[in-house]
């Protein structure tokens, strides 16, 4: 009977709101097309502000626009990037592993027991506030000139900003979702593995979006410093034969890459793991 | 004989602080098997605290509290909270099967039957954030029924909900209890509900004490239109009233 | 257990029983400060496991030894000093554009429009780019390392910003008005309180960003500073040096983060921590 009552109320609809829509319809319209406008101002700015620049410091201290995207095309076209990026994306998980396999536990640790987050709190706020530079030099003193140097600055970095983030999420672990399991008589296992661990994945994943921006431009770093493969490395030959254009085209190439790789897999990944979320509501029904 | 026996418990919270709060004391009482057994009291008087101290999720200060089984098992336990406490990432099924210890087939379909008693059989593989909250709750029922308790807590498992719902799922517990006979503490702080609903109601009073222990010997199923059932809850909220009045002169001296 | 029927009793320890059988001398080892205590002596002993295990990798004695000699040698403040001249205009100038810019994009959606490609592009160009560039545009001198810690500290201070303007409740903005609240008022008492945590949350992260820069334009310039002076020793191939350096520049970092932002954060961020 409700039911009627509310189709009866929606069902009349007055007779020329079509009309006085169409007016606010070309607002928004008029709206959108002005964002869409200033968003391409906001590039073309950028553009004229370089080559302002080139202009200003002469093409060899700062190469036109044109000329770093010729070097970049150039680049692509011989099809030697492949290996260069490959290494790099490869050391770039790899440390992300191993700064998952060690800072995850410790942010477990520290978000479930008094104990450890007394023992680890210090070190690693301290830790996160070390200049990426340290690490990377720090790595290669440690490895000298290997791969295994870039692999140790990207963990080093990222690791405690993921144990500080695994710890932040058991922290906001909804406890009457554990006083519920302890009720039922679960197991500290089964409450691990159904109630903390789906809680913390979603800030995992902010964590691994944060350090990834980050984790990156460590692992380029490192190789830049001393590295025998990666695009960082290719950055430091074109910077020793002087060759700007080559080095901006190498960053911009190496910056567009892992935006793609963001996009695709963390993306991914987190879609499917999160779809009991409410917002995934729609997609999921 | 007695499933739970409760025997000078009392509790203080943040013992040994500047903060330290009595909430429970001296609480004295046993329940017998299939029984339905209401316990209320005006909201702050203690009810869940002691609630959670049957079920072990919380510690008391002293006193003793012990669980019977007549099967040469520990005792198990079903809880319905207040909010429907679910697994938002596991579907409506796997939550009910979360609390299981036995995860076989006849599990599986024992669940699916008091799934589909809270008339939610189609709802199985939902999310949580997929059902509203009368039907979330009603899962939350389901839940403790299925794990075919020795002892089923409910604290205040209706009163987040609209009043229509709560009537519709008052009837639905009713019809639930008459078929599987569990033992019932249920803690409310109405006691319309609790005459509806319960054989003996244990009246809580503020500072943690029983005033009253008050046996309800009505037929069922009850009907809230039913007058005999009017009459009486009419007669136990006089006495409430009265409690109300002692609460009132013994404040001050207290 | 009463033999006379089958039944289990389960019965519970209270919190009076429990409290009984701890021992004192367990309480005093699993408290805050002995897990502090513990957590030093570990890092220290994993410090002298990995310098013995790795040959490069200098231990404690050695690093204090070599930060007293280049005490000794008066290298220290010299190099300190025009690091953080350097450092410190660097992110002052970060801070007063990254609010400017922020607070517009937190306001109105076209400002947000323009600057939301120039501020993505600039979080994702790396330092070590702006070292290169800015030491061959400016040389040797102070001007590289302070542009280089400008430009990657000044977009994340954007960021934050504008995500604090943005949060600052629409619905309480609108009450002001209803109310015909004074614009000056209602920045002072509603928009600056609201913004406060995020602007220095902004140039917490903007300075931990910015070390990096200021460090490696050091590095790759020539002009003195702790990252000069740090490479020397790398490039001399005596690591103690480098690591005293570390030392001494994480230290400083750590007492500034503790002593200074921490408190700066929790007083702006108060109304909402309470
Ligand atoms: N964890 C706690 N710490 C301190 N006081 C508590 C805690 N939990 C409950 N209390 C206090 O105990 C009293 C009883 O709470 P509760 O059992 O939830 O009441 P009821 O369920 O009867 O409404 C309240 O005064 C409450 O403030
Ligand atoms: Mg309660």
């Amino acid at each position: 009977m409700t039911e009627q009552l509310v189709g009866a109320a929606t069902a009349a609809p007055p007779a020329d709101r079509d009309g006085r829509e169409a007016g606010a319809r070309r607002t928004a319209q008029l709206r959108r097309w002005r964002r869409r406008g200033l968003l391409v101002l906001g590039w073309l700015a950028m553009l004229l502000l370089w080559e302002f620049g080139s202009w200003w410091y002469g093409s060899r201290l700062l190469p036109r626009p044109h000329e770093v995207f010729l070097k970049a095309v150039e680049i692509v076209e011989s099809g030697n990037f492949v290996t260069d990026f490959s290494a790099s994306v490869l050391k770039t998980f790899a440390g992300f592993a191993v700064a998952a396999a060690v800072g995850a536990p410790v942010g477990y640790l520290m978000g479930r027991y008094d104990y450890w987050r007394a023992f680890f709190h210090d070190g690693v706020t301290i830790a996160g506030t070390i200049p990426a530079i340290v690490y990377a030099v720090m790595s290669l003193i440690v490895f000298g000139l290997s791969n295994l140097g870039p692999i140790l600055a990207v963990a080093l970095v990222s690791a405690p900003y993921i144990a500080l983030n695994v710890a932040e999420g058991i922290r906001g672990v909804d406890r009457s979702l554990v006083t519920m399991s302890e009720a039922f008589g679960r197991t500290p296992r089964q409450i691990r593995r159904e109630v903390l661990i789906p809680t913390i994945v979603p800030f995992v994943f902010a964590a691994i979006r944060m350090c990834f921006a980050v984790a990156w431009k460590v692992e380029a770093l490192t190789e830049v410093f001393g590295g025998r493969n990666g695009v960082g490395f290719q950055i430091r030959t074109e910077y020793q034969l002087y060759d700007i254009g080559a080095v901006l085209a190498w960053m911009f190439l190496f910056i567009a890459f892992m935006l793609v790789i963001e996009r695709l897999v963390l993306f991914r990944a987190e879609a499917r793991l999160l779809a009991w979320r409410p917002e995934e509501r729609g997609t999921a029904l | 004989m007695a499933v739970l026996t409760v025997k000078n418990l009392a509790k203080t919270f943040n013992l040994g602080t500047p903060r330290a709060s009595r909430v429970l004391d001296d609480i004295t009482f046993e329940v017998r098997g299939q029984t339905f057994v209401s316990i209320v009291g005006p909201s702050g008087c203690g009810k869940s605290t002691l609630l959670n101290i049957i079920s072990g999720v919380e510690e008391h200060t002293s006193g003793e509290i012990s669980l019977t089984s007549d099967e040469g098992r520990p005792a198990r336990m079903g809880y319905v909270f207040q909010d429907p406490r679910l697994l938002p990432w596991r579907s409506v099924l796997r939550n009910m099967m979360y609390v299981q210890d036995d995860q076989g087939e006849a599990t599986v379909a024992r669940a699916r039957r008091y799934l589909d008693m809270v008339g939610l059989a189609k709802n199985a593989d939902f999310y949580p954030g997929q059902l509203s909250g009368g039907m979330q709750q009603r899962v939350g029922i389901a839940r403790a029924f299925a794990v075919e308790p020795d002892l089923l807590l409910m604290d205040e498992p209706f009163s987040h909900l609209d009043a229509i719902t709560a009537r519709g799922l008052r009837a639905q517990l009713q019809d639930i209890w008459a078929q599987s006979k569990k033992t019932v503490v249920f803690v409310t702080h109405d006691v319309v509900e609790a005459v509806e609903l319960s054989d003996r109601i244990i009246v809580l009073q503020p500072g943690g004490r029983i005033y009253e222990d008050i046996g309800i010997d009505l037929p069922r199923p009850r009907r809230q239109t039913d007058p005999t059932v009017a009459t009486l809850q009419a007669e136990v909220l006089a006495r409430l009233e009265a409690m109300k009045e002692l609460g009132r002169t013994t404040e001050p001296v207290a | 257990m009463s033999t006379a029927s089958q039944a289990t009793v389960d019965r519970r320890r209270s919190t009076s029983e429990i409290e009984r059988s701890t021992p004192a001398w367990r309480r005093r080892l699993t408290s805050d400060r002995a897990a502090r205590v513990a957590a030093l002596l570990s890092f220290l002993l994993v410090w002298v496991l990995l310098s013995l295990l790795f040959r490069r990798v200098p231990g404690p004695v050695e690093v204090v030894q070599r930060l007293g000699e280049e005490f000794a040698r008066g290298e220290v403040f010299g190099n300190f000093g025009s690091t953080l001249y350097r450092f410190g205009i660097g992110v002052a100038l970060a801070t007063v554009v990254g609010i400017a810019i922020g607070v517009l994009m937190g306001l109105s959606s076209l400002s947000r429009a323009f600057f939301e490609s120039p501020v993505l592009v600039a979080l994702s160009i790396p330092a070590i780019i702006w070292a290169f560039l800015t030491v061959m545009w400016f040389g040797f001198g102070d001007l590289s390392p302070i542009v280089t810690t400008f430009l990657t500290s000044v977009p994340f201070v954007v960021v934050n910003v504008a995500q604090g303007v943005r949060g600052v409740s629409r619905d309480l903005r609108d009450m002001s008005s209803t109310y015909h609240v004074p614009v000056s008022r209602q920045v002072r008492d509603l928009v600056l309180p609201a913004v406060a945590g995020y602007i220095a949350a902004g140039v917490r992260f903007a300075i931990i960003i910015g070390w990096n820069g200021v460090l490696l334009a050091e590095w790759f310039g020539g002009g003195g500073g702790v990252g000069y002076r740090a490479r020397w020793w790398y490039d001399a191939n005596r690591f103690g040096g480098f690591a005293a350096w570390v030392v001494l520049f994480v230290g400083f970092i750590v007492l500034l983060d503790r002593f200074v932002l921490d408190r700066a954060i929790r007083r702006a961020f108060r109304w909402r921590d309470s």
